[in-house]
């Protein structure tokens, strides 16, 4: 479901495996996500190229790890396909998660 | 409650042995009666057989769980017997052991193809007679324990049926029972859920100056979850609230985004952490007078707006969801609604309806199936929209809860 690379500077990269991001599937991601944050690891890429589809669960489940990674962290949201960025749009998103065209992209993001 | 009720239903004991009833068939009357002998001083009951055609009777007829039969018999054989059961719809059950006094290569692998479980030689020998009786009673008994099991499990999900039925009903009743029709708006609407209950929810209200005002809310996630969190919003906003709630004092005019800000504080402060529970709502007025739409969207799907003339717009530009953040900001939006005008409010399960290739039925095809709704009367919209989804999806089950309100500004209401 994610793969897992960490990057130099402390930087996680997960990348989702899945091609759509909805009730059946959330839980668990978020669960491994939040797996993952209890490294003390706080800045985060994720890769959602894969992902077509997002319903109002994964929404919810994307927002819950916002939340649960702080002010203190960041979250960087990299390959949303359109119809992905058109249901971010529509919730206004867009304006909450920090949003990257590509990975180098996001990690000069969280460098800078 | 359903889940104490399947811990209580399940005994994990086995039936006790002395209630196993065995029919022993040979056509020799020795080999019957000291067959029976065994079984009786191992506890069980017996019944005896000499000829094939009363096994079979004996099997309709009795509890018998075990058989115990000899291959050469006249008329039918002992393994033309064991086909017969096999293929026989008895609602039990039956464990057979084939017994033979000749040692004919390949009766062993007839009697195992023909549905036998054991197969034993004559002479029979008490010490492993009992041996193959014991697991006998062994597998009926499992095979006993799951046939409870399955029915109190089957009990038990009839129930939790039952309670969803109850509870879909329930839901049917806070939601508005029919359409309204005032002097100057028709409104037609429809509510499907997908498995009995819905996370969507609406309504709407004839207010002052012939005003109409409407809500419609689709909770994230769908099933029980989502539909007792559409129950709470529908309590909470009635007419009353929803009046007093729009209405802004200040500028003597309805303003929905107050409406939208007041519920997303207090669904924020009820949130868990490790839960989101959140909804996407729309809510506006159609106000007569002023031939206009004021709305507020709150991450709902664009409602469509089709004029007297034809052309159709989708409206708005998205909003924060209701329940995700405090610090969320809502606001409103205008549009001119006249008379012949038609708005269509809807909720993301037509939208997101997805075909196998992964492709959402989406906005153009509402659109489209929109324009050709029957200008006499909405009657069918129901089973117009369902049909075309399940055309679309190549499922008859909805996957998501459905719900759509249609406002129309009658043409001749100024006449």
């Amino acid at each position: 479901m994610i793969k897992t690379d960490l990057h130099e500077d402390g930087i996680l990269i997960l990348t989702l495996t899945e091609n759509r991001l909805d009730a059946a599937n959330t839980p668990q991601f978020r669960e491994l996500v939040i797996e993952q944050l209890k490294n003390g690891l706080s800045r985060i890429v994720l890769n959602m190229h894969t992902v077509q589809f997002v319903d109002s669960s994964g929404l919810g489940g994307l927002v819950s790890i916002l939340k649960r990674i702080g002010p203190m962290g960041d979250l960087v949201l990299v390959g949303l396909a359109p119809n992905v960025l058109k249901t971010f749009t529509l919730t206004r998103m867009d304006r909450v998660f920090s949003i990257a065209p590509d990975v180098d992209a996001a990690l000069k993001q969280l460098q800078d | 409650m359903p889940y104490q009720q399947i811990k209580e239903a399940i005994p994990f004991k086995s039936p006790p042995a002395e209630n196993l009833h065995v029919i022993v068939a040979d056509d020799d009357p020795l080999q019957v009666e000291y067959i029976a002998a065994l079984l009786q001083g191992m506890g069980f009951r017996c019944t005896k057989c000499l000829d094939s055609e009363s096994v079979l009777g004996f099997i309709q007829d009795t509890d018998a769980a075990l058989l115990i039969c000899d291959i050469e018999m006249p008329g039918l054989n002992g393994l033309e017997i064991t086909a017969k059961i096999r293929s026989s719809s008895v609602d039990r059950y039956i464990y057979i052991i084939l017994v033979t006094a000749r040692n004919i290569e390949g009766d062993y692998e007839a009697g195992l193809a023909a549905g036998a479980d054991d197969f034993m030689l004559k002479p029979i020998t008490p010490a492993l007679f009992s041996i193959r009786v014991n697991v006998a009673r062994r597998i009926l008994n499992y095979q006993s324990e799951l046939v409870q099991k399955t029915n109190s499990l089957m009990k038990a999900n009839q129930n939790l049926q039952q309670d969803l039925l109850a509870a879909g009903k329930a839901q049917q009743a806070i939601l508005p029972q029919k359409g309204l029709n005032s002097r100057f708006y028709e409104v037609t609407h429809i509510f499907e859920p997908s498995h009995y209950v819905s996370g969507d929810t609406y309504n709407f209200f004839l207010l002052d100056h012939e005003c109409i005002g409407f809500y419609a809310v689709d909770v994230a996630g769908h099933g029980v979850r989502a539909a007792l969190l559409a129950a709470t919003v529908s309590h909470i906003v009635d007419q009353e609230l929803f009046n007093s709630m729009t209405f802004d004092s200040s500028v003597t005019d309805y303003s929905p985004a107050k409406l939208a800000g007041e519920l997303n504080r207090r669904f924020c402060i009820s949130n868990a952490a490790d839960h989101i529970a959140y909804f996407t709502m729309i809510c506006g007025i159609l106000d007569p007078i002023k031939q206009k739409l004021t709305y507020c969207q709150s991450g709902h799907p664009r409602p469509l707006h089709i004029t007297k003339s034809g052309k159709n717009y989708w409206l708005g530009e998205g909003g924060f969801p209701i329940g995700l953040f405090e610090q969320s900001e809502y606001t409103n939006q205008c549009c001119d609604f006249a008379p012949g005008d038609r708005l269509i409010v809807h909720s993301d399960g037509i939208t997101e309806a997805m075909n196998s290739e992964l492709v959402s039925y989406g906005e153009q095809r509402l659109l489209k199936l929109m324009l050709r709704l029957p200008e006499d009367g909405l009657e069918d919209l129901s089973n117009i929209l369902i049909n075309n989804l399940q055309h679309w999806t190549c499922e008859q089950e909805l996957r998501d809860d459905i719900s759509m309100i249609i406002f129309d500004y009658k043409s001749n209401c100024h006449d």
